[in-house]
């Protein structure tokens, strides 16, 4: 049979495929009706066929051409997106994440990282008050010296309380992302938000606890600082794994090991995430609280327990560690 | 007259075979066991689309903030309460880190500026990508954007699929949809039946020789008739001295007329 022929008769099925592409472009799963789908189904590997013939009987370019984008979109159209399986994430969140966290050595720099250098800087400032004014800078201190002149929460109503939490969520799970975003260049950009944010804190920490307002300033980061400053460390500590995928590869090319790491950086991103949005809720609504300093006391030892359990807890078992070599 | 035919072009030259020639295309293999060319977008098309998005953002935000502005009571009237500006600022991180991962993964890879754009995020195998690679490469944007080295940029110029680092990292790939592209009939049957006995029986024509036939029919259309006739000189004066063919022959539809023995016979 010649070409020609060939294209003629073929061209009022691909003219249908067509035609059942654009009918599915606009419509999701549950619009589309299954007799249809089964009809394009047949034929897009028709069009397929056709293709590998166009390609071996060496059809004129332009027709060939076509049949290769009449093939690709119908490949993208038929093979669609996984739909979310709530199961599948509530099992990786609370039984590999965490299994994957404690086991990972990036957690643990980033931790002892963070907190060495914020110890550090805090007893610094605490101890020569010309460190945090040449860390922090002359006027957010004595900003901060003034919001905390007064106990807090005496006058905080219900709505600066909402507008506070959106602002936390906003600006603080948002360095969180950057921060680990930054960790594809080698890691480092992880490393240093992570080692400025502790330095920065710890110095207004050693500031704030040397001055008057030791205690009103006390009464208002308790409650939220065990989530806040573990979603620091483990922003740093996702951002971090992400970059030494490229450098230690473990026999993969660097452009594959990365892009099998992505996604469980991405996880540990998201647990980090939800830590910010939590400490903003507390920070926001719990932490301005006019109340005894034994109820935000009580909060930072509850939820650095729910830490504990998260991690150290659910995270003893292998299966991390088991869908990681699989 | 096979080796004079085919030496001036290398075997297997065409982008359909083994070699490939053209770097803006990336193959896929279906699992019905097809290769097809995907046509990847390059950085200029890709930063309109993100222009695009970027504007919907932005003017998405300037409603919902002017319809706070006038309800909190900031210019008088207190209709709902200022903690309102706390659910904006909710809405407003949620909207920035998740617009483009939610549509990609919601819409079959395409947020609304790369549907625009005719654009659509694919993993290597050609598949739809899922919410775990959509939300990490809009995530890594960010790093993609550092002013005021772009390294992204830099990164889709060191790699074959034009990725950015985000999309290197997720397993995925921009690819253009091209929806302009029709089928060429090469409509000549009726006058290239009287040519076909001057074809000698025994004619086996090289690979490449059939390429550049196929590159002929299928693009003669677009051209000319003097600079098809003019085209087509080039290879027909080779066969008339050849095969002794009467000078009255249409070069053109002699090509054509040799294309469809040609590709027709291999495949029988």
């Amino acid at each position: 049979m010649k070409i020609s022929e060939i294209i003629e008769r073929r061209t009022p099925d691909w003219r249908e495929l067509e035609s059942d592409l654009s009918w599915m472009r606009n419509r999701t799963r549950s619009e589309l009706d299954s007799a249809r789908v089964a009809a394009f189904a047949r034929r897009y590997r028709a069009v397929c066929s056709d293709l590998s013939l166009a390609i071996s009987m060496r059809f004129p370019e332009g027709t060939t051409r076509y049949l290769h984008q009449l093939v690709a979109e119908a490949h993208t159209q038929l093979y669609r997106s996984e739909s979310f399986r709530i199961g599948n994430w509530l099992t990786s969140l609370f039984v590999e994440v965490p299994s994957r966290i404690l086991r990972d050595p990036c957690t643990w720099i980033a931790f002892f990282l963070f907190w060495s250098l914020f110890l550090g800087s805090l007893a610094a400032a605490a101890l020569r008050p010309d460190f945090a004014v040449a860390v922090v800078g002359e006027s957010t201190l004595s900003n901060m010296d003034s919001m905390y002149a007064q106990p807090i929460g005496e006058k905080a109503e219900a709505d600066s309380r909402a507008v506070m939490t959106g602002f936390y969520v906003f600006n603080n799970a948002g360095i969180g992302l950057k921060c680990f975003a930054s960790g594809i260049f080698l890691g480092v950009g992880s490393l240093i938000t992570l080692a400025f944010n502790a330095i920065f804190l710890g110095a207004i920490f050693g500031h704030m606890l040397t001055s008057p307002a030791a205690d009103n300033f006390r009464d208002f980061v308790t409650a939220h600082g065990p989530f806040e400053l573990t979603a620091v460390v483990l922003s740093a500590a996702a951002g971090l794994r992400l970059g030494w995928a490229i450098l230690d590869t473990k026999g993969w090319s660097r452009a594959e090991s990365l892009r099998r790491t992505g996604p469980r950086t991405l996880e540990m991103a998201g647990v980090a995430t939800i830590l910010f949005l939590l400490a903003a809720y507390i920070e926001g609504f719990f932490s301005p609280l006019y109340i005894a300093y034994e109820y935000k006391f009580a909060m930072a030892i509850g939820t650095s327990l729910i830490l504990i359990f998260y991690i150290g807890i659910l995270g003893l078992n292998n299966r991390g560690r088991r869908s990681d070599a699989a | 007259m096979r080796e004079q035919t085919s030496q001036s072009r290398p075997p297997q030259s065409s982008r359909t075979l083994g070699t490939r020639t053209l770097d803006t295309t990336t193959l896929v293999v279906t699992p019905e066991n097809v290769a097809f060319d995907f046509h990847l977008a390059g950085p200029f098309t890709r930063a309109l689309a993100l222009v695009v998005d970027l504007a919907i953002l932005i003017s998405v935000v300037t409603v919902v903030g002017l319809i706070l502005i006038f309800s909190t009571g900031i210019l008088g009237g207190n209709i709902i309460g200022q903690g309102f500006w706390g659910i904006f600022l909710f809405f407003l991180f949620f909207l920035w880190w998740g617009y483009g991962g939610a549509m990609e993964a919601f819409n079959n890879g395409q947020t609304l500026g790369k549907k625009a754009l005719g654009l659509r995020v694919v993993s290597y195998s050609g598949l739809a990508i899922n919410a775990s690679q959509a939300m990490l490469r809009n995530i890594l944007r960010g790093a993609d954007l550092v002013p005021p080295f772009f390294p992204g940029v830099f990164a889709m110029m060191f790699n074959e699929r034009f990725q950015r680092l985000g999309d290197l990292a997720s397993g995925t790939m921009v690819v253009v949809e091209n929806r302009g592209a029709r089928p060429s009939i090469a409509r000549t049957e009726l006058s290239t039946q009287n040519l076909e006995p001057l074809i000698p029986k025994h004619f086996d024509p090289s690979v490449s020789l059939i390429e550049a036939l196929a590159a002929y029919v299928g693009q003669r259309k677009e051209l000319s008739v003097g600079r098809r006739r003019e085209l087509a000189l080039i290879l027909f004066e080779h066969f008339r001295r050849a095969w002794s063919l009467p000078k009255s022959v249409d070069p053109d539809l002699f090509l054509c007329a040799l294309y469809e023995r040609a590709a027709g016979g291999r495949a029988s």
